[in-house]
């Protein structure tokens, strides 16, 4: 219906049916989210959302963990909402990698520096990239991995999150050949007695408690 | 409209409903027929700007909400400067009662009044000027009588002293 050209009253406006709908998920994808910057987060929800391609935003809201020290802004959140936009391609361009990281609002040095510890053009294996990430949120290498299974993992939130062996091992590779101070000898053995445990379940797949503990403070 | 008091809450951001205001006014006016693409191009024309002009509407909706909940703004009030100027300057020009520009940055809402008065047509104009100079007048009466009243007492109080 064209719009007359003066307008009397609030009736007159046509509200587009879809509208409201719209904004409400806005809305509520932007407190879930918590977007340091507003409008480049909106920028980027609504261009997904053009494409259809999955939204940025974080499944529950986050509690902000960093102190100011390590505030970088990258949080396991935001890893996990990268994983949820580019999970489903093995290979990801950077340019677009670069993007949707800006829309989060992250800051570009991070990325650059994340890059920088495995330097690749044009596209980068996401699991990699994924894993350099968790890397980035501080810790040891164990806890790099209890991030990773914990982004990874398809079980509940707070479950054991078990992820498939494979990718472990794969992962858990990787990472300790980037880190020359790790033999090669040492990492297999790790993984060799985690394989042992793993292989006698049904599912080959690795949970938090098969090779996280938590240091007791006595 | 986020209002700081607990940690715990879900917190709406900063400048968020500034942005969905505006999102909305141009969906209503525009009636696009693809909201998505509409909204993506809206923001990144938004975003255009931002970087030109250096201007957040975000952060310029923050700053108006802040003002409101922390009431820096009522702290000053324009009518004070108008009289202000009424009152002091010999031959107030109403070009000159317009707010410094600084201040119209900072308090974009409150302008309304000064600025509704200087849209106003010549007539008022000169209403405004005569009443200007009336007040001007009743107030340099009012400071001429208190100078008066201060020379009596003080002839009042010489001539006491003398007497004692």
């Amino acid at each position: 219906m064209p719009l007359p050209d003066t307008m009397f009253c609030a009736q007159q406006i046509h509200i587009p049916p879809e509208l409201p709908d719209i904004l409400k998920q806005f809305t509520k994808a932007a407190i879930r989210t918590q977007p340091a910057d507003v409008l480049q987060w909106s920028a980027g929800y609504f261009s997904a959302l053009s494409r259809g391609d999955p939204l940025p935003v974080k499944d529950r809201i986050e509690m902000p963990v960093a102190t100011q020290k390590t505030d970088t802004g990258l949080t396991q959140g935001m890893l996990k909402v990268l994983h949820k936009q580019c999970g489903h391609k093995q290979y990801v361009e950077l340019a677009d990698l670069e993007q949707k990281w800006k829309n989060l609002c992250l800051p570009i040095e991070k990325f650059r520096a994340i890059l920088q510890l495995d330097p690749c053009d044009h596209k980068v294996e996401w699991i990699k990239f994924l894993a350099l990430g968790c890397s980035m949120l501080g810790g040891s290498l164990n806890t790099t991995m209890k991030n990773l299974c914990e982004i990874l993992t398809s079980d509940p939130e707070g479950g054991p999150a078990r992820i498939p062996f494979q990718t472990f091992s794969y992962v858990y590779r990787y990472l300790s050949k980037l880190d020359s101070d790790v033999h090669t000898a040492d990492t297999e053995s790790y993984l060799a007695s985690l394989q042992e445990k793993v292989d006698s379940r049904k599912n080959v797949m690795i949970g938090l408690s098969d090779f996280f503990f938590l240091k007791r403070k006595i | 409209m986020s209002v700081p008091f607990s940690n715990t809450h879900y917190r709406i951001p900063q400048g968020f409903g500034n942005l969905l205001e505006g999102l909305t006014c141009e969906i209503l006016r525009e009636q696009p027929d693809n909201i998505p693409s509409f909204a993506a191009a809206y923001f990144e024309n938004l975003l255009e700007k931002r970087e030109k002009t250096n201007f957040d509407p975000a952060e310029w909706g923050s700053k108006v909400d802040d003002r409101f909940y922390n009431n820096h703004a009522f702290k000053f009030d324009p009518r004070l400067l108008f009289w202000k100027h009424c009152l002091f300057d010999p031959l107030p020009s109403l070009q000159e009662q317009e707010p410094p520009e600084k201040e119209k940055s900072q308090t974009p809402v409150k302008e309304e009044t000064p600025v509704t008065a200087l849209e106003s047509s010549e007539e008022d104009k000169e209403k405004e000027e005569q009443a200007a100079v009336k007040i001007q007048a009743i107030f340099r009466g009012h400071l001429a009588r208190e100078e008066v009243k201060k020379m009596k007492q003080d002839d009042l109080e010489g001539k006491t002293k003398e007497n004692n």
